[in-house]
């Protein structure tokens, strides 16, 4: 394994309102099923993501990157090792305090949106404000979906969006929290190269503006040039962390 | 096709749950079908045995000449027997009881009017004083042979004794008339004898009993009727207004009812259960489907696959239901020939009802899987194939929001619950539906409960005010027993009272019932139409069902014989009376007198008790009273009738319990499926920090909505099925109207409210185990 020595990214210094998580993780694992059946999707992992940074996890299918990111986000527990998220210890919360870990720090954003389909944008980015007891979830969300570009397209419904604009939709619902840490599963894997990139801008944006760090899974190899950090995973392993001392516009990103 | 059908049997399996609760649902819904059908043929058949062996009449006339009557009778086509005969109404002595019974005479080797004797040993012309007693009337005062019972003939009590315990065809069921059909249990009791001490009642026969030849036409009873009334018939009763055999076919005649409309009730709803599930499996098999057609599967295959569900569904429950259904029939029959004393009972094997409830299960399982499995058919391969399912429902703002714009100011999660209802259409009617079949059984069933107590409170509270009814023996004037009866401490009124036997005729027809007749300011009887009090003047008042019968209006003229004197006469019909207990004639004393001419023969005195009268010890009070031949108590009816409240009260739980059963199939169903369905979005808001406890609230928020939504309907349905359902039990006996209490609506709409909240558990449980993790990657569908 290869790991290369972390270092903040020279633009993070342009931090919003928002601080970004520091992501530390040591030794952790995560297997499921037992005995000759036991598959190992992470085996010891480390990994060191700084306030602000954008990470990119990349790696096949089946690398384990997902499996980190669940981690991360407090939707799975490691069988083994330490996660630490905003100097918080994920091992140790029981469901409840994983549920208020989530709400209070972290936005998911889906490959598949998982947007309410009887629900306009406005009223899908509202619900989650609504459950989560945020103060006025009609303004936050029409001032997140506006922060993400669709300040035209607040009362339409999923199916009258494009899937740019859905993807822009579920990271909006992802922001509104005001969350540290921005998790991305596959972002832009159902979108063409052009709404991609339009996704992949929007998070950059959101990276740099407000200071949140942002993790994003993705196969795709081309996105890691716009990550101030790259993780290359194999077999639940992480082979290789690269600092990206000057990350590529998204503009200039193509696969 | 080998590979598909495992497919299929594990499909069954992975849902298993839902599949046992749609199963159960058909095998209740085919066992209540065979059940019902099979008691009502099996109870049809057991009576028609019994009338075979006992040679049940046809007809029976009563007045007249009776003689001649069945002379020529006898000699008319078509007619098998017309056989002469005594029955006579009088007191009888048991132990200290006494009480009205009747002798009804049994002539020897006559094919008409025999009995069944059960004990003991028959009548024997060597023993002119040995009787048979009726078997109600023997368990109810523990008669066996040997011992005995005094008859009051002529003024005096003339001990008898029983030979033997005998059941009768007249006295399946002990009715003491048309008119009094639930005579309170001892009340009422027959005795059968030989010639001897019938004779010495009634010196001349009273009545013939007429049995037609085996499949008459119906020009035969017309040709009797015509014997009978050129020899001044006062009335003539046929097999369908026989007293025992009408209330029987009314009770057995709720058999059909609910071998129509229960198994209707249920299979409906596994019908919509099936619907709903099997759609939710061809919308999350769309890109199988899709595989399927691509690799060269025929859209007739397809469309078999998928009705395979319904058919194994429909059978799984229909086979073991029917099964069961029949061996449940058997014992429903048994039990019931049993619990009402019907010395024969026939026991069928039913393979025509077995077969029909079959088909209909798999005709269910087939009808509600033909919709899914047509639109899997359609489903084209290359759009399966992405295995997107394009919402364009939920693209546009619902009517109600667009009718009454506030609800679209309410907040997201009020919006989202809203919407939902619009966002599976089919599903939200299905559990409506399914609210509205559970609702109708419960209201249904519970109906019966709150209607018969409004009837009981109408007849016994409202209209009849007497608390007892003393008939003479003839010895003592009616007027010093009234006077007597009026010194006793307890008693507040009496009067003088004539009860007897009366047809009346009319422009349409004739009606044989009774005549009671009272001072005209009678203050024992409250004569009612609906609210409206009516008063008895010089003609008649009749119950409402006559006026149909007879073809008459108020202020048309009637004519009324009297059988048991002899007399008749004419009177204006002064208006109906609304009853619920039987359909009588009313007269006041005054206009009897003036209408035959001569005072009448009155034969008892009404009394009504002071408020706050021990009644046991005032009754016990007029029994001693010289002349008084029986007391009859009129609460003595209300307790009979709160005994069969009983019986009601274990067939309404056994309805709602059912009925619970079949809200909760549906909603177990439904509610599983919506949350199946929804699993990514309740995904995607636990991972975006969501609590359980909101989700919860939710999803039960939604399932509530949609429940109350079928409430309110299911109410107005449920009251409008009991309406029907009573009506089919209303005649001239009763009238049954239906009467809900606002509690019953309440409760019903509690118990569906609670039956939604936990068939909604299950799937709660499914979010409390969701896999966050695996099911926010995967398309929702």
């Amino acid at each position: 394994m290869t790991t290369a020595t972390s270092a903040s990214p020279s633009s993070s210094s342009s931090a919003g309102a928002t601080t970004g998580a520091a992501i530390h993780v040591r030794g952790a694992a995560r297997t499921f099923g037992k005995g000759a059946s036991a598959v190992h999707a992470l085996r010891g992992v480390d990994l060191d993501v700084e306030p602000g940074e954008l990470a990119v996890l990349l790696g096949p299918s089946g690398s384990g990157k997902t499996t980190l990111l669940n981690l991360l986000g407090g939707i799975e527990s490691a069988t083994d090792g330490r996660v630490e998220v905003a100097g918080r210890d994920l091992g140790g919360l029981d469901d409840e305090a994983r549920t208020t870990y989530r709400r209070d720090t972290l936005g998911f954003v889906f490959q598949f949106y998982n947007l309410v389909p009887t629900l306009t944008a406005r009223e899908n980015v509202a619900l989650i404000l609504e459950l989560v007891g945020v103060d006025d979830p009609d303004a936050r969300a029409e001032q997140a979906l506006r922060a993400v570009g669709l300040g035209e397209r607040l009362d339409r419904f999923p199916a009258e969006l494009s899937g740019g604009e859905q993807q822009r939709v579920a990271i909006a619902r992802a922001i509104a929290k005001d969350p540290s840490l921005l998790l991305c599963d596959e972002p832009t894997g159902a979108l063409d190269l052009e709404t991609g990139r339009v996704v992949l801008a929007l998070l950059r944006k959101l990276n740099r503006e407000s200071g949140r760090t942002i993790v994003i899974v993705t196969h795709n190899v081309a996105i890691g040039a716009m990550a101030d950090r790259v993780v290359r995973m194999r077999s639940g392993e992480i082979v290789e962390t690269t600092v990206n001392p000057s990350p590529i516009a998204p503009e200039e990103v193509t696969w | 096709m080998r590979l598909l059908r495992r497919k299929l049997t594990r499909d069954l399996r992975r849902q298993r749950a839902q599949s046992i609760a749609i199963g159960l649902t058909i095998f209740l819904g085919t066992m209540l079908a065979v059940l019902s059908a099979g008691a009502y043929r099996d109870l049809d058949a057991s009576y028609a045995k019994m009338f075979e062996v006992t040679g049940f009449a046809d007809l029976w006339i009563t007045g007249g000449d009776v003689e001649a009557i069945a002379a020529e009778a006898q000699d008319t086509a078509g007619v098998a027997t017309a056989q002469a005969r005594r029955v006579v109404d009088v007191p009888f002595e048991v132990a200290d009881r006494r009480f009205m019974g009747r002798v009804v005479e049994v002539v020897a080797g006559s094919p008409v009017g025999q009995v069944l004797v059960t004990a003991g040993q028959p009548l024997d012309p060597a023993d002119p004083d040995g009787v048979l007693v009726e078997q109600h009337l023997a368990a109810h005062d523990h008669l066996h042979p040997g011992d005995h019972v005094a008859v009051l003939v002529d003024g005096a009590w003339h001990p008898v004794t029983v030979r033997g315990i005998a059941a009768s065809a007249e006295y399946i069921w002990p009715a003491r008339s048309r008119q009094d059909v639930l005579p309170p249990p001892g009340s009422f009791g027959v005795i059968f004898s030989g010639p001897a001490l019938a004779a010495s009642l009634s010196p001349a026969p009273t009545e013939v009993a007429v049995r037609f030849v085996p499949d008459p036409s119906h020009a035969v009873a017309t040709r009797v009727r015509a014997v009978a009334d050129a020899h001044g018939a006062a009335g003539i009763m046929t097999r369908d207004e026989q007293p025992s055999n009408a209330t029987l076919r009314e009770d057995i005649d709720g058999f059909k009812e609910m071998a129509l409309m229960f198994p209707g009730l249920f299979l409906l709803a596994a019908a919509l259960a099936t619907a709903v599930l099997l759609s939710r499996r061809v919308r999350t098999e769309r890109t199988v489907i899709g595989t399927l057609r691509a690799c060269g599967f025929s859209r007739r295959q397809i469309i078999w696959h998928y009705l395979g569900h319904g058919i194994g569904l429909g059978l799984v429950g229909a086979i073991p239901g029917a099964i069961v259904g029949q061996f449940a029939a058997g014992a429903a029959t048994s039990a019931y020939t049993a619990a009402i004393d019907v010395p024969v009972t026939v026991t069928r094997f039913h393979p025509d009802f077995l077969g029909l409830a079959v088909l209909f299960g798999l005709l269910t399982g087939v009808v509600a899987a033909l919709g899914p499995a047509r639109a899997a058919a359609r489903i084209a391969p290359a759009q399966a194939m992405r295995g997107v399912i394009p919402e364009t429902d939920g693209a546009k703002r619902p009517l109600l929001e667009r009718i009454f714009p506030p609800l679209g100011r309410l907040p997201a999660r009020w919006r989202l619950i809203t919407r939902n209802l619009g966002r599976n259409r089919r599903r939200t009617i299905s559990t409506m539906l399914g609210v509205i079949l559970a609702a109708t059984l419960i209201l249904v069933s519970w109906g019966m409960i709150d209607s018969t107590k409004a009837m009981l409170h109408r007849q016994f509270d409202v209209i009849e005010q007497r608390d007892a009814t003393l008939y003479i023996d003839g010895m003592v004037g009616v007027d010093a027993l009234a006077t007597a009866a009026a010194g006793l401490d307890g008693v507040a009124a009496v009067e003088p009272m004539l009860e007897q036997p009366v047809t009346l005729r009319g422009p349409h027809g004739d009606y044989a019932t009774a005549l009671t007749a009272l001072p005209a300011d009678t203050v024992m009887h409250r004569y009612l139409d609906h609210d409206r009090a009516l008063h008895l003047g010089d003609g008649v008042l009749l119950g409402r069902a006559a006026a149909a019968k007879l073809g008459v209006h108020s202020g048309d003229e009637i004519t009324l014989d009297l059988p048991a004197s002899g007399g008749h006469f004419t009177a204006r019909v002064d208006g109906f009376v609304d009853e619920p207990l039987g359909t009588l004639a009313y007269a006041s004393l005054a206009a009897v007198r003036a209408g035959t001419g001569e005072a009448p023969a009155v034969n008892g005195v009404a009394v009504r008790f002071a408020p706050g009268a021990d009644r046991a010890r005032t009754l016990a009070a007029l029994r001693t009273l010289p002349g008084v031949a029986v007391v009859q108590d009129t609460h003595a009816m209300i307790d009979a009738a709160n005994d069969f409240m009983g019986l009601l009260y274990a067939f309404v739980g056994v309805m709602l319990l059912l009925g619970s059963a079949l809200a909760f199939t549906i909603l177990f169903v439904t509610m599983t499926v919506n949350i199946a369905e929804r699993t990514t979005e309740l995904a995607t808001m636990r991972a975006s920090g969501v609590s359980l406890r909101r989700i919860a609230q939710l999803v039960t928020s939604e399932n509530l909505l949609v429940t109350v939504l079928g409430v309110v309907p299911g109410l107005i349905v449920g009251v409008l099925a009991a309406q029907a359902f009573l009506a089919s039990f209303s005649s001239d006996l009763f009238k049954m109207s239906l009467q809900l209490s606002w509690v019953t609506l309440v409760v019903t709409a509690g118990a569906l409210v609670a039956t939604a909240l936990l068939s909604q558990l299950p799937g709660l449980r499914a979010v409390r185990k969701l896999d966050i993790a695996k099911v926010v990657r995967e398309r929702s569908a």
